[in-house]
């Protein structure tokens, strides 16, 4: 069974005139982590509220065509019914944070879903240590950092236990260094997860492709409301800046896109070190 | 045309022990372009605040053209030196894309005449004459991003400070906001950008202020500041792409424009084949 | 402003701030509705005294002094009502402790009982959930939203927005530009809050577990004593002629 599985997706917010979604086809399997990007207003966010069931059922609107997640088809499973399988961490960091203190925005999930209290101590005490921030158990969300705050929201969303991570735009409002530290603990913790057995799957939408690529197996780009790209990241990337699609490649895949065929590189750099050694050298660092 | 001269400011917010901003002096000249780096909680907003006039020295004092922000009102100040929030959403408040910007004409006594000329004017060059009649709201993020900046160009103050501009922003909406900034550079006027984004910094920035905990750590030549590695572990900011790329070939003054520095990089290329 | 110091809630660790709030809330009560029912001095004055001892072991005396600055604008009142009136000195003065030792019952209750503690007293009285959540949710994000307004106020003051200036009608209109913004950023963050319960599966079942019950303790059953001690005591003074 696929963790996602979405076919001729459409869909139209009430009231407005535009289309969100004019047919997404997309099919996500276990383990898998794919980049969702595209300009802004190409839908990414409208199809992860899909995900999660939001749409249709807080946001009111034409839902046309399939889509279902882990086997569940998201138009007729209530949101709190997809909560217990797949889990949504939204941009800002916070308007996801409830209560008082970490602890109990981390227990919030688990007390929603009625569990006996001892099972919702183990829940909060495994989330925190996931996502590493045990010595914030106390503190106040008020008292944290975006990072902080946002990683509180990941520890919130896991102790629901669930095996589909989506993140929107997590980093946004984030600065570089509380970003590239979020984005590593993502997947420091997919790794975790994947360890204690079972596969966890994690769908992020995000323009920083930086950051992320080298975590991907997958990124699709979706452009107004329709899917455009989908498969290997560099293949992605390529074909992106071989039709001018605006996305952020990163600069250093913008060169190596423009002078691989003239130069005969065969392989990306990775950093501008390598690109410059695969130019021939010459710089004041070097030789 | 404007002068900022800061001298051996200290600010202490109302209910805080410790100080935001530590002795800091500086002076920024009229025309400059100046970018305002150093990581989330290093002080840059409450220093832009200072400028200002929103947030009064504790101690020191910032002096625009010779006089004191003490006693200067925010209104007096603005007319010269504006602000962009980095929340456009902060200030949009009318039914029409129009009145935003004749609420800061209004404010600053043009007459109505005087303002529908203005607001043609300033809705063309900034690419919103389509959504004129629009609800603000309904802009996308990098639209209202222009309108903001819109709305305070309008009554053309000679220096401008914003804050953290790329926030959110799509690599084409970068593009867009980074033209808009150029522009207003290249008419004369002091521009000040407060932000993260180094590469974008210093696609716009003369010079750099650096701030790490309240105190500055580095003013001088953008270039200069962000090639020193020391300094930029010490400030958690990054050595930008373009100045990375020419430490490691060799090459110097690379401008932001991949086509151009791909050509470049090619000519080299076959030189050190041949 | 000050005065409010006296009600906001500090996170200390004391014999009081231990307390369950269903047993603070009874105390609370008790000793607000005696303050109501007499005008003996002498009761007066027992009944302040006892709340300076809760205040003392909550460790709170210094944020209830700062509230006796706010209250002397109501102490003037009160005797100036007495001087114009025909009432006496005194009356003033048996006014103002009752007044100070309401305000104290509720003071030491609101400074040593966190709002999520308040909350779920609530509903463990049988306060729907929803309204708990409203309640506690709002204290939450009052430092939000009030950091939100002074980001607005700021930008509009940078637009040359001057409140202070104008009759009262131009006032008004110049208030528009800092309540809109904050409406509609209100608006959307409770969206965006409803959003994040919900996909934290709330309203799943109808009935929640907690994570930290409430329970009474030896000090709690104590509080409770004490009130019931206080109520007949009273009952007896009243049936003796104190007034």
């Amino acid at each position: 069974m696929a963790a996602v599985e979405l076919r001729k997706l459409c869909f139209r917010y009430a009231g407005s005139e535009k289309q969100a979604l004019s047919g997404i086809d997309l099919t996500v399997e276990e383990g898998e982590s794919v980049l969702i990007t595209g300009p802004s207003g190409c839908g990414k966010s409208t199809l992860v509220r899909v995900l999660m069931g939001l749409i249709p059922h807080s946001y009111p609107g034409e839902l046309e065509g399939e889509a279902y997640v882990f086997g569940m088809n998201v138009k007729n499973t209530p949101v709190s019914r997809i909560a217990t399988r797949c889990g949504i961490v939204f941009q800002n960091p916070d308007n996801q944070l409830f209560t008082f203190s970490v602890e109990d925005d981390v227990a919030f999930g688990p007390e929603n879903l009625a569990l006996p209290p001892d099972e919702i101590g183990r829940r909060v005490d495994e989330a925190l240590r996931l996502v590493g921030i045990e010595h914030l158990r106390h503190s106040s969300p008020n008292n944290l950092s975006g990072g902080e705050q946002q990683k509180a929201a990941i520890a919130s969303i896991l102790s629901m236990k669930p095996s589909l991570l989506i993140f929107d735009e997590p980093t946004s409002m984030l600065d570089p260094s509380s970003s590239a530290s979020l984005i590593q603990r993502i997947f420091e913790l997919k790794r975790s997860l994947s360890e204690t057995g079972g596969k966890t799957t994690v769908i992020i939408v995000e323009h920083r492709i930086d950051l992320l690529l080298r975590h991907l197996s997958r990124i699709v780009v979706v452009s107004e409301g329709r899917v455009v790209l989908d498969g290997d990241p560099m293949k992605v990337l390529e074909e992106s800046f071989r039709r001018g699609i605006p996305i952020n490649i990163p600069p250093l895949l913008q060169i190596y896109f423009r002078v691989r065929e003239k130069c005969g590189l065969k392989n990306p750099p990775a950093t501008v070190k390598e690109l410059a050694s695969m130019l021939g050298g010459g710089g004041s660092k070097n030789g | 045309m404007v002068k900022i001269v800061v001298e051996n400011l200290y600010y202490r917010y109302p209910e805080a022990l410790d100080y935001a901003l530590k002795n800091i002096s500086f002076r920024i000249e009229e025309g400059e372009s100046v970018a305002i780096l150093g990581e989330n909680g290093a002080g840059k907003t409450t220093l832009a605040k200072n400028l200002n006039g929103l947030l009064k020295p504790t101690e020191g004092s910032v002096k625009i053209d010779g006089v004191d922000t003490r006693s200067l009102s925010v209104a007096k100040i603005a007319r010269k030196i504006g602000f962009v929030n980095h929340n456009p959403e902060h200030q949009f408040f009318a039914e029409k894309v129009e009145d935003e910007v004749r609420f800061g004409l209004r404010n600053f006594g043009f007459s109505e005449k005087e303002a529908d000329k203005i607001i043609q004017e300033v809705l063309s060059v900034f690419g919103l004459e389509e959504y004129r009649g629009r609800n603000p709201f309904q802009l996308s993020g990098g639209e209202k991003k222009r309108l903001a900046i819109a709305s305070i160009m309008a009554w053309r103050p000679e220096a401008l400070i914003v804050d953290e501009p790329t926030i959110g922003m799509d690599y084409a909406q970068k593009l867009n906001i980074r033209r808009v900034l150029r522009s207003i550079v290249s008419e004369g006027r002091c521009v000040i950008v407060i932000t993260h984004d180094v590469d974008f910094a210093a696609s716009i920035c003369e010079r750099a202020i650096v701030l790490s905990r309240g105190e500055v750590i580095g003013d001088g030549r953008l270039r200069d500041l962000l090639s020193d590695d020391k300094l930029v572990e010490k400030s958690s900011l990054r050595k930008p792409f373009l100045i990375e790329l020419e430490e490691e070939t060799g090459l110097t003054g690379l401008e932001e424009d991949f086509d151009a520095i791909s050509s470049i990089l090619m000519e080299v290329f076959q030189k050190c084949r041949s | 402003m000050s005065f409010l110091r006296a009600f906001k809630y500090r996170r200390k660790d004391t014999v009081v701030h231990r307390l369950d709030p269903r047993s603070k809330f009874m105390l609370s009560i008790v000793l607000m509705a005696i303050s109501v029912v007499f005008t003996d001095i002498r009761v007066l004055l027992a009944l302040v005294s006892g709340q300076l001892i809760l205040l003392f072991l909550a460790e709170s005396l210094r944020e209830w002094f700062s509230s006796l600055r706010g209250l002397v604008f109501f102490f003037a009142v009160i005797f100036a009502t007495q001087l114009l009136f025909g009432g006496s000195f005194f009356t003033g003065v048996v006014l103002s402790l009752r007044l100070l030792a309401l305000s104290s019952s509720m003071s030491w209750f609101f400074l040593s009982s966190t709002p999520e503690d308040i909350g779920r007293a609530m509903s463990v009285a049988g306060f729907p959930v929803e309204l708990t959540f409203s309640f506690t949710m709002a204290i939450r994000f009052i430092p939000v939203i009030y950091d939100e307004f002074q980001s607005i106020y700021d930008t509009q003051r940078s637009r040359g927005l001057e409140l202070e200036k104008g009759g009262f009608r131009n006032r008004i209109r110049n208030l528009m530009p800092i309540l809109i913004p904050l409406l509609v950023g209100t608006i959307r963050r409770t969206y965006e809050i409803a959003d994040a319960m919900e996909v934290r599966a709330f309203g799943a079942s109808p009935k929640r577990t907690t994570y930290r019950p409430l329970r009474l303790k030896g000090g709690d059953y104590l509080l409770f004593a004490a009130s019931i001690i206080l109520v007949s005591a009273a009952a007896c003074l009243k049936l003796l002629g104190v007034e």
